[in-house]
């Protein structure tokens, strides 16, 4: 049930969204741009060796965790150079999203959802010069496996996002991974915790690593856990000296 | 008995007191170049407990010695929109000094 | 229908133009630099994909 400071919210921020702005060509021009680096990147891959595959999973794990380093020190403190990105995040994507109605309602609201085109192009092209690196000390292929390997778990991140806040999940509670994040990242969007806790968005690994969860499991535990609510940490954060009247403004006279 | 506010929203982490914007008190210590924060342990949460203490002791010393505590105990477990009073202030350092 | 407040940002021109490089760079390594029309046609859905992240303030 939203507040009616979260209300509040989601109706001022949807004033705000530029009518040129459509959430479903915001969709297509992540994918687009996303699957056709992919292509022309799996295109010159040759014929690696098992060790070069290994780039597949070190890949994999190295955006888990910076995933969950960007979140923590990024994303949820205000960090001078880098305020636009805690804006949009901590005072904008947390004021639309609570735990207490943390869905959206129009595709419009993707604005507030999905990460802006140059955020990909960014992690790509950061991702390019891993692979120019790594293909310069060790091999081609295994350069074009990295960058691969890197956007592709962007768009998994962005896929498995979009799962956590869409509003009908008949179909999400019931897949593997993507049923795990979504109840860890709506329990992220608890105000009382979200600066510290559930900081990845895709597989609770670091989360799992560092401490960070919310959940009292092991790693398996933590990966597929599901909707479970049973393994939660007793003595969490409980927010304190709530405002009483939540509008939006700050300022009561 | 003064009313002390915060709140996250477009325009970022405002505090108030008495409705006027609360004085960050980079004077007395610049340890959060970014403004203010709460819910967590840091240099944010740090910058506010102080002037929190600063407006509401109006005894710079004192405040300088307290807001670490304050930070961590009051500061670090605020909601994302908070109110407290003078009266709550007291009391909280009450507890921390007991 | 209300008046909208868009108040652009800065990110969106900085990222709208960033985004249409790279863009163009990818086009050109998918489909070549052989062919003018090619290329022309790049750089048309460049522009075109920049200027709507700028217009749509992502």
């Amino acid at each position: 049930m939203m507040t009616p400071r979260q209300a509040a919210f989601r109706t001022d921020y949807r004033e705000r969204i530029s009518p040129w702005y459509s959430g479903l060509a915001h969709v297509v021009v992540i994918a687009v741009l996303g699957l056709a680096t992919i292509w022309y990147c799996a295109g010159h891959v040759r014929r690696p060796s098992l060790l070069e595959w290994l780039v597949v999973p070190a890949a994999f794990l190295a955006c888990n965790l910076f995933e969950w380093a960007l979140h923590r020190f990024v994303m949820h403190r205000p960090v001078k150079g880098l305020m636009g990105i805690y804006k949009r995040h901590t005072l904008a994507h947390h004021q639309f999203f609570t735990d207490h109605e943390p869905t959206f309602d129009t595709t419009r609201d993707y604005r507030i959802t999905f990460f802006p085109p140059y955020a990909l192009t960014t992690f790509i092209c950061i991702s390019a010069v891993g692979g120019l690196v790594l293909g310069w000390l060790w091999s081609a292929d295994a350069g074009w496996l990295l960058v691969c390997s890197t956007t592709g778990v962007y768009l998994n991140y962005e896929l498995f996002h979009w799962g956590c806040h869409v509003k009908d999940d008949r179909l999400v509670r019931h897949i593997p991974f993507m049923n795990t994040i979504r109840r860890h990242h709506i329990a992220h969007h608890n105000q009382a915790i979200m600066m510290e806790y559930n900081m990845n968005l895709t597989y609770p690994i670091a989360d799992w690593l560092f401490g960070t969860s919310d959940l009292n499991r092991g790693l398996f535990g933590h990966v597929f856990n599901g909707y479970d609510t049973r393994f939660r940490k007793s003595g969490l954060k409980q927010a304190r000296a709530t405002a009483a009247d939540a509008r939006l403004s700050a300022a009561q006279a | 008995m003064k009313h002390y506010a915060g709140g996250r929203s477009l325009d970022g982490a405002v505090v108030t007191v008495d409705g006027r914007p609360l004085p960050p008190r980079f004077d007395l210590r610049r340890l959060s170049p970014t403004g203010f924060e709460w819910t967590y342990e840091g240099a944010g949460p740090a910058q506010l407990a102080l002037a929190l203490l600063a407006d509401h002791l109006g005894d710079d010393r004192r405040a300088l010695a307290l807001y670490e505590r304050f930070m961590r105990h009051v500061i670090a477990e605020l909601d994302n929109s908070w109110e407290m009073t003078s009266a709550d202030i007291d009391a909280a350092l009450t507890e921390l000094a007991g | 229908m209300a008046a909208v407040r868009v108040k652009r940002s800065l990110p969106s021109l900085i990222g709208g133009i960033f985004t249409a490089i790279v863009a163009l760079v990818l086009w050109l390594l998918l489909f070549g630099t052989g062919n003018p029309v090619t290329i022309a046609a790049g750089a048309l859905i460049a522009v075109a994909l920049g200027s709507w992240i700028r217009l749509a303030d992502l």
